[in-house]
């Protein structure tokens, strides 16, 4: 089985299976890191949502064999580690406006507010209606209005 | 009560599935149109009233149904025409069917380029 080592949430990893096995299912079932949910496995949900690099990405969509050995992916257990905090300012945010009803496609969410808040700020600007509009993150619960309260507010802490 | 306001809207616009020869059009939550944050109300402001009774109790997803029909009346007032059936969008397919076979797809591997 071919070996692939690249770096998950500050730490060097290395695993052994087959090329073509998706991110997400290496994380969850090899790595045990079980912040990144299994919603559809076709990067339609966004539910799995997490970042390589620092920019977000859905692990169903990523074959392991594509990571290099420098590549740092960041899930929702690595966040708050980037700030070197408890809580990332965006789940400050997302504990402050009480978004999370069930809760299944939150770290999806708070990975994807996250990458937009950096982008915006990178930019120079502050997000716009737009900007949220264009989240794909789905939340069965309906809990999109809190979801957008909270990355304005969480925008501005970060 | 925001869930129930987020699902009324679904219900009265889009919120549907399309049986065709057996099987449904739709192959995913991404092709069944239930409310996404493009559609979410900019502002939503829920109100709870004080409880007039002894008894414990809440609104919980009886909230679905008012927002349905203040959609659906909302609707109607803004086209000028009152709708009849629900949800109001169902005979517009709006998205292209996805083939059937092989049943489930396999999952794409263009994530790092769409990063």
């Amino acid at each position: 089985m071919p070996q692939h080592t690249f770096r998950v949430n500050g730490e060097q990893v290395t695993v052994n299976v087959a090329d073509d096995v998706r991110l997400l299912w290496v994380l969850r079932d090899i790595l045990g890191v079980t912040g990144p949910k299994y919603g559809c496995g076709v990067a339609v949900c966004k539910a799995c949502t997490s970042h390589v690099n620092g920019r977000a990405v859905t692990p169903c969509t990523i074959p392991v064999g594509d990571l290099q050995p420098t590549d740092e992916v960041t899930t929702i257990e690595g966040l708050a580690d980037t700030v070197g905090a408890d809580l990332h300012p965006m789940q400050q945010a997302w504990l402050d406006y009480d978004v999370a009803q069930c809760g299944y496609c939150q770290p999806g969410q708070i990975m994807a507010a996250v990458a937009l808040a950096r982008r915006a700020a990178t930019e120079g600007r502050t997000i716009t209606d737009a900007d949220l509009d264009g989240l794909r993150n789905i939340c069965r619960c309906g809990t999109y209005p809190r979801i957008r309260e909270a990355i304005r507010s969480g925008a501005n802490r970060m | 009560m925001m869930g129930g306001v987020i699902d009324g809207i679904a219900l009265a616009l889009t919120s549907s599935l399309h049986l065709r020869d057996g099987y449904f059009l739709e192959a995913s939550w991404d092709n069944y149109f239930y409310t996404r944050q493009w559609n979410t109300p900019p502002q939503l402001q829920v109100i709870v009233m004080p409880s007039t009774s002894d008894q414990p109790g809440g609104a919980g997803e009886l909230g679905v149904a008012p927002s349905m029909a203040a959609v659906a009346c909302a609707y109607g007032r803004a086209t000028g025409t009152m709708p009849t059936s629900f949800p109001i969008n169902h005979g517009t397919l709006s998205f292209v069917p996805k083939p059937t076979v092989p049943p489930i797809p396999p999952s794409p591997t263009d994530g790092l380029a769409n990063a």
